[in-house]
């Protein structure tokens, strides 16, 4: 695996995501690691594990990134400056999940 | 010293005609018995007028094996001459006192040969998913979308054991070697094994149900619609793309649950099927299929061939089909649709591969974040649902089920099941074993 795509975003800059929010779904093709057979491609959601306000997303649907790329910036104060090192990354969990239809 | 003879094979009306023989040990290979030794190809020839040819679709790829009847060194007899003469089946007559070699024993050691003095024989047959798939390197070695096998030396009744899954039950009915093998030594030898390929078209319940309830005219309404449509796309499709919806469309017109079958024995030719044990996989229950808009048909391909299909089948797939959920409730649905069709026609027996239901690499803590039906979107629920369904199915239908998902969360799907599909050896050695428990005990009455 060296990248995923952004499948769909499900956030936007100003909201605050509650705990267990959901954040944004992936697919990961291991075609673009080794020359594969079923099941070549992987679909995952990320959400948030912690309250968090969402001030900035750098990522749209469509985007292919790769390990290590920052999505977005999360605060847990609505005004944080955004200036500053991001302290620590945002808590999150991953499930796999099934491709969805509007994908098509 | 015990002879690897052949003995007689008559079916009436027909002349049997074979390869040279293609060996599958080595000159002085210490043989167990029951071993598979060597193979060929045959062929029938009539000798009376015949309506209809057996094996009609098959009879490229008819192969018979030779076991071994005992212990003991082999020594081969000149029995091959190499080339096409040991490919093409038409070079040589069946004939009883055919000797491939003999099993030379050690002093002390005794003959185990059978009271016919016989060695057993295994019938392989393939039906090409296209003629032009030409691939007779081995055993059983062509591009099939069926294969199957049984023993020769019984003449039945064959009880039909069709395996309708995706790869997963390729390799527990198939095995290493793709010839049935592993399998086939743990099965009563009155059982006709019968594997049905998925590459063309996912077996999920409801295309199943679809095929055995299509008639001959909705068939041809299909091609005739998806000719139409593709020869007026643009860009135009290419000769691959004309492949790939052949094979669908051929797959489409099958109903494998209502196929029957001829069987080359010992005393003749004698027919089994439709099949009267069936096995069905949950991994086949994909969770998203097209739908024709206009004829409601259903097509299902994997999604990892989904992202292959060229422009123009894509565009195809676009303008003339919608994408459907299947919930698990429509897939419970088309489960007892399915079982009480089938058994409106015959008794079958339905045995069921569950799926594993764990979590590989999850982390959810908080299920916030999926929309319910959460079984439409996270894989693990999705698996967890329909096993249950499973349940409900064999208290109210007396479906078997197979449970992978126990077994390898027993073993460790790190090591066993690392993709949550693909099983290692060990896990389809015990799902096979399992299979092969639920066949015999329906033999056994």
């Amino acid at each position: 695996m060296t990248t995923a795509v952004i499948k769909a975003v499900h956030v936007q800059e100003g909201a605050q995501l509650p705990t267990g929010g959901k954040f944004l779904d992936v697919s990961v093709d291991l075609t673009s690691y080794a020359e594969h057979d079923c099941p070549a491609i992987s679909y995952f959601r990320i959400a948030v594990r912690e309250r968090a306000w969402v001030r900035r997303v750098t990522i749209t649907a469509g985007d292919e990134i790769v390990p290590g790329t920052a999505l977005a910036h999360l605060s847990t104060d609505p005004a944080e400056a955004l200036d500053d090192v991001p302290s620590r990354a945002a808590r999150v969990s991953v499930a796999g999940i099934l491709y969805q239809p509007e994908w098509w | 010293m015990t002879s690897l003879r052949a003995g007689p094979l008559d079916p009436k009306g027909f002349a049997v005609l074979r390869s040279g023989i293609r060996w599958l040990a080595d000159e002085g290979h210490n043989c167990k018995p029951g071993e598979l030794l060597a193979y060929c190809n045959v062929g029938l020839a009539a000798t009376t007028r015949q309506e209809v040819m057996p094996f009609r679709e098959e009879w490229r790829d008819l192969q018979v094996a030779f076991l071994s009847p005992g212990s003991g060194r082999l020594r081969k007899a000149d029995v091959s001459r190499g080339g096409f003469l040991d490919r093409h089946q038409h070079h040589n007559h069946w004939e009883s006192d055919l000797t491939i070699g003999n099993l030379e024993l050690r002093p002390g050691e005794k003959p185990m040969a059978p009271s016919s003095g016989f060695m057993q024989l295994r019938f392989f047959a393939g039906r090409r998913a296209t003629q032009l798939a030409d691939s007779p390197s081995g055993l059983l070695t062509g591009w099939y979308d069926r294969a199957r096998t049984w023993h020769a030396d019984v003449s039945g009744p064959f009880t039909t054991v069709l395996s309708l899954g995706i790869c997963e039950q390729t390799g527990i009915f198939r095995g290493e070697k793709d010839a049935f093998w592993e399998l086939a030594a743990l099965l009563s030898p009155l059982t006709h094994v019968v594997w049905s390929s998925d590459d063309s078209l996912v077996p999920t319940v409801r295309v199943l149900l679809e095929q055995l309830q299509r008639t001959p005219g909705q068939q041809r309404e299909i091609e005739a619609d998806a000719a139409a449509a593709l020869a007026a796309l643009s860009p135009a499709p290419t000769g691959a793309d004309w492949f790939l919806i052949g094979g669908a469309l051929a797959a489409l017109a099958r109903s494998p649950l209502e196929e029957s079958y001829n069987l080359l024995t010992r005393g003749g030719i004698v027919r089994a099927g439709p099949a009267d044990i069936v096995v069905l996989s949950l991994n086949a229950e994909l969770a998203h299929a097209f739908r024709h808009r206009r004829l409601g048909y259903t097509f299902t391909v994997h999604g990892y061939r989904q992202v292959e299909l060229s422009p123009a089948l894509k565009a195809w797939l676009k303008s003339d089909f919608d994408v459907v959920t299947r919930s698990a409730a429509d897939v419970r649905k088309d489960y007892y649709e399915l079982i009480d069709a089938v058994r409106a026609r015959r008794p079958a027996r339905f045995v069921v591969l569950n799926s594993f239901s764990s979590s590989i690499g999850d982390e959810v803590v908080n299920y916030a974040a999926f929309d319910r039906p959460m079984s439409n979107l996270v894989a693990s629920v999705r698996a967890k649902e329909l096993n249950l369904m499973l349940y409900d199915l064999a208290r109210e239908r007396d479906v078997a089920i197979v449970d992978t998902d126990e077994l390898v969360a027993m073993l460790g799907a790190q090591h066993h099941l690392p993709d949550g599909v693909h099983q290692s050896g060990l896990v389809q050695g015990k799902l096979r074993e399992r299979i092969a428990q639920i066949v015999n005990e329906r033999i056994a009455g």
